[in-house]
């Protein structure tokens, strides 16, 4: 059914759009938030808002549910689970925008938080040099939820207890390997958002974050080292991690942290690089993901995290990369964290070119800003961490297109001279431009004259993201593209949180400035 | 306004009440945060987005032996509470035992400081904060730069209880204000702030001036090569990079040999003269300007307490569990340190340098060895080259990779201690030597 205008004024579009929605199997992710409840909020700030003169409202009830279990060695550390929901009340009055937010959810707060909205956006107007203006977006009703096959919050949680104390003991058993920490953490967010247009969204999004790490110890020395899984976390279900092995990935990991601490330090200097996918997605994030994102190149995000090289004087003529490289945004992706049917905004997700063939052609948009790019409809990444946290533009995920051509990582290790593999997110750190950045992985092998040769240590790569990613002459095919992920990527004031997944091959770089990170001496 | 002491109390009491009844023979422990707040966003000149908000956090935990599990919702009425006790309680039976957990406290005396609160925050509206923005974006047109920046207040209440009998609320206000002004060729930025629990102490038209002047000042930096440099550092740097060496003080892995404060043999650097005599690191939970609960997260009181002490290593905090596995006391974890700062004003420090850097903030931080707390990050919003005791231009941001051990080494002059923007901790401005600023950034 399609929900319009005129029901927002007559206020009774919620009770039929749930009565539309009740089938599509939601009822356990709404807990107690039931179809009269709901029903009655929505229309309760919808209507207060309209009465105090808004010419625009949404109203996003949003739960979270979390389950989180950690252990270290042979013992559990800990098991929590939250259950968290509220209401945000987002307007717009006298052109300017205006938010409240409440965890009660009954008439009269619900009101007085529609009334604060609108209060606060009036507070503000003067203050503004041009009203905000969205950009026309269809009517939707609908409902969206993760693909998966197990639901992870049915799964004993003596199973999963079971999982990392098993993880842990496996890597215990190479000797050497002194600490285990494993981790297993779910977050199911269901919302609901109703807008003054008539829109109705119902969607749930399920996402696992698991984490493994050994840690080995030279007491002659002082020294240690650890290692982490480089699993990245993932818009899934419990078939997940079932599929995923890790057990069967201890031993190795354990045996690949004595190798690391007794690995030699690299040697400063110019080499080649090879980054796997689980190190390479995390330098995409940073370099290509934020500096795509509208609000920030324009200047809404200079007072904590920064603006952007990429500045839209420079759409369309800007050479970021290679020729041969093309990165997406994505917000379609199976299994991306950042995946949904529709943005806080409403906005069906969709995925578009950021830099096409190494040239910058697009940004990250809202409702609100795509008015200010001479566009006419947003690009649908509008988010926020939690029912009482203000939707803006976050990065949806951002990804570089595979070679049509046949390329392993074992392909470009052989085509490598005199270089270094690098797998897994080590350290990370980039300027508030987006133009130096330099990284650390996980695990770092020589190459030398098309072979592996051993393991190394204490290496980080550092570069401008022009030159580097320019500097990138060949990557692999579509059978080694693999997703890794952000679950913390933090923006705005007050920071909010945003999931996104970035997928990408493995790739090949020339000169790239490698340091050696090692001041312990030895 | 957030809950009153009494209001607190009823809750607590019922909440405890509720999940005795709902978990026979549980242990019980409640953790309540209540806050309102506002927050403006401002940039590009206007305002952006703005929010007022009311947010509840209950976290119940509850126990059998070593069994246990927490369980946190955002609401307070009677069915909620008795279902997060009843999944609480179900959670913590079919775990397997934490053999870390430590049993119950009892009644605990907590310090009360007074004057966390502050009327004019609790009562903080959109107008103040609307007002705060129209004064630093005015002063911005009036010289011509762009100012983006954010205003936040909260009035937060967090109250623990458990089945034994302790009981602890605190009440406290926070006001906060940063803004950055960036000129409009784009070469120029400067940043300025703070934040205390009253709002009276938030000169915002000064804020907004030191920002505009230090980006005004900053325009067409010219190219200074990296290299080790004496760096005059100011409050919010040292901040920054003192954040990755308080985090690292803990004793057990100190003693696991997995910290720089680890010697070989399960040894620890306690006892040794590692800085120089002016470095001392504190911790007073009486300090209202930086309000946080007198407890720490094993709900121990904190007491004021000296960890770095002319230059030693004094103590290193301690959990419950590894003290009893080590036949110690505890010694709780504090929520706000402060570096002790000397008697130099920022211009005697700059006035002691023959060839430096005058950086005002870091940006991006994180660990490169955690062997070595060898740390790398940016300069941002500020940086001067000093030549002969006088700043002698803006020059290019720097990537840097130091440690803060390295920082507190060298140190040989520090500023009056205070509350930079954004961070929870005290901190002077300082002068250090041979500050390895690694490469060039293009940003500004």
């Amino acid at each position: 059914m399609r929900v319009g205008r005129r029901t927002f004024v007559k206020g009774t579009a919620s009770v039929a759009a749930l009565a539309t929605l009740s089938s599509a199997g939601f009822t356990e992710a709404r807990g107690l938030l039931t179809d009269p409840l709901l029903a009655s909020l929505i229309e309760r700030a919808l209507g207060r808002a309209r009465k105090d003169g808004a010419s625009y409202a949404d109203v996003r009830i949003v739960r979270r549910r979390t389950e989180e279990i950690s252990a270290r060695e042979d013992k559990l550390e800990d098991i929590s689970a939250d259950d968290e929901y509220g209401i945000g009340i987002r307007v717009i009055a006298n052109g300017a925008w205006g938010f409240a937010a409440t965890q009660l959810l009954a008439a009269e707060p619900v009101e007085r938080a529609a009334a604060a909205a609108v209060a606060l956006a009036r507070a503000n107007a003067p203050l503004l040099k041009r009203p905000v203006a969205l950009a026309p977006n269809p009517v939707h009703v609908d409902v969206w939820q993760t693909p998966l096959t197990k639901d992870p919050f049915k799964i004993p949680i003596e199973d999963k207890a079971e999982l990392l104390l098993a993880l842990n003991a496996a890597a215990m058993k190479v000797k050497g390997v002194r600490f285990a920490r494993s981790n297993y953490y779910a977050i199911s967010e269901w919302k609901l958002l109703a807008t003054s247009e008539g829109s109705f969204i119902e969607q749930q999004i399920t996402r696992l974050a698991p984490g493994f790490e050994v840690t080995a110890v030279d007491d002659k020395r002082g020294d240690f080292e650890t290692v982490a899984h480089t699993i990245a976390p993932r818009q899934a279900g419990w078939e997940y991690l079932e599929e995923a092995n890790l057990i069967g990935d201890a031993r190795q990991l354990g045996e690949q942290v004595l190798e690391k601490l007794a690995a030699p330090s690299v040697q400063s200097g110019k080499r080649e690089l090879v980054l796997a996918p689980s190190n390479l997605w995390l330098t995409i994030h940073e370099s290509i993901g934020h500096p795509t994102e509208l609000d920030r190149a324009l200047g809404y995000e200079a007072n904590f995290a920064g603006t952007s090289f990429a500045t839209p004087d420079k759409l369309g003529k800007l050479q970021i990369a290679a020729p041969q490289l093309t990165f997406y945004a994505d917000k379609t992706t199976r299994g991306g964290l950042a995946t949904c049917g529709y943005d806080d905004d409403g906005v069906k997700t969709q995925r578009w070119d950021l830099v096409k063939n190494g040239l910058f052609v697009g940004y990250q948009t809202t409702r609100d800003q795509a008015a200010w790019l001479g566009e006419k409809a947003s690009r649908g990444t509008s988010y926020a961490d939690s029912y009482a946290s203000v939707p803006f533009q976050r990065m949806p995920n951002v990804s570089l297109a595979p070679n049509p051509a046949r390329c392993s990582l074992e392909d470009l290790v052989a085509g490598t001279q005199d270089g270094v593999l690098i797998t897994g997110v080590g350290t990370w750190s980039i300027d508030h431009q987006r133009f130096n950045f330099q990284f650390s992985g996980q695990l770092f092998w020589e190459i030398k004259h098309g072979k592996r040769t051993r393991m190394l240590r204490d290496v980080s790569y550092s570069a401008n993201t022009i030159s580097f990613w320019n500097a990138c002459q060949r990557i692999g095919d579509r059978a080694h593209f693999k997703l890794g992920a952000a679950m913390y990527d933090g923006k705005g004031q007050p920071m909010q949180i945003n999931g996104v997944s970035h997928g990408c091959p493995p790739a090949y770089f020339r000169d790239i400035s490698v340091a050696s990170t090692n001041t312990r001496g030895g | 306004m957030a809950f009153t002491q009494a209001e607190a109390r009823r809750h607590v009491e019922r909440i405890v009440g509720i999940a005795k009844k709902a978990a026979p023979g549980a242990d019980v422990e409640v953790y309540m945060r209540h806050t309102q707040r506002g927050q403006t966003r401002f940039a590009v000149n206007e305002v952006s987005t703005a929010a007022e908000v009311e947010v509840l956090k209950l976290e119940l935990r509850l126990s059998y032996g070593l069994r246990s599990a927490a369980v946190r919702v955002s609401q307070l009425d009677d069915v909620t509470v008795r279902d997060a006790a009843v999944r609480g309680a179900r959670l913590a039976k079919i775990a397997p035992e934490q053999a870390e957990r430590q049993p119950l406290l009892g009644p605990q005396k907590y310090l009360m400081p007074q004057g966390t609160v502050d009327g004019a925050l609790r009562g903080a509206s959109a107008a103040l904060r609307a007002e705060a923005a129209k004064v630093a974006i005015m002063r911005a047109e009036a010289d011509k730069v762009v100012i983006a920046g954010f205003v936040d207040h909260e009035d937060t209440s967090v109250s623990v209880a458990n089945s034994a009998g302790l009981a602890g609320y605190f009440e406290y206000t926070r006001g906060s204000f940063d803004c950055t002004a960036r000129t409009q060729d784009g070469t120029g930025s400067g940043w300025a702030g703070s934040h205390s629990n009253r709002w009276a102490d938030l000169d915002v038209a000064a804020y907004a001036s030191t920002a505009i002047d230090k980006a005004v000042k900053a325009r067409a930096p010219r190219r200074l090569d990296p290299g080790r440099y004496t760096v005059v550092l100011e409050p919010a740097a040292v901040a920054e990079l003192l954040g990755a060496f308080v985090e690292s003080l803990k004793l057990r892995n100190a003693q696991e040999g997995r910290s720089f404060f680890s010697r070989p043999g399960g040894e620890t650097r306690i006892g040794e003269t590692l800085w120089p005599s002016s470095i001392t690191l504190r911790s007073d939970p009486a300090d209202v300007a930086l309000p946080f609960a007198p407890w720490n997260d094993e709900s121990l009181p904190l007491s004021a307490a000296a960890w770095i002490e002319k230059g030693k290593l004094e103590r290193l905090p301690v959990s419950r569990y590894w003290a009893k596995q080590k036949s110690l006391a505890p010694i709780p974890y504090p929520r706000a340190f402060e570096l002790a700062g000397g008697s130099e004003t920022l211009a005697q420090l700059i006035a002691g340098v023959k060839r430096g850097v005058l950086i005002t903030r870091f940006w991006y931080l994180n660990y490169l060895d955690p062997n070595t707390l060898l740390s790398t990050g940016l300069t941002r919003d500020g940086t001067f080259l000093i030549e002969n005791g006088e700043i002698a231009g803006p020059v290019n941001n720097f990537r840097f990779n130091e440690s803060p051990h390295t920082m507190l080494k060298n140190c040989d002059g520090l500023g009056k201690s205070l509350i930079p923007p954004v961070f929870d901790i005290r901190v002077p401005a300082l002068r250090t030597h041979e500050f390895n600023l690694a490469s060039i950034s293009e940003a500004v």
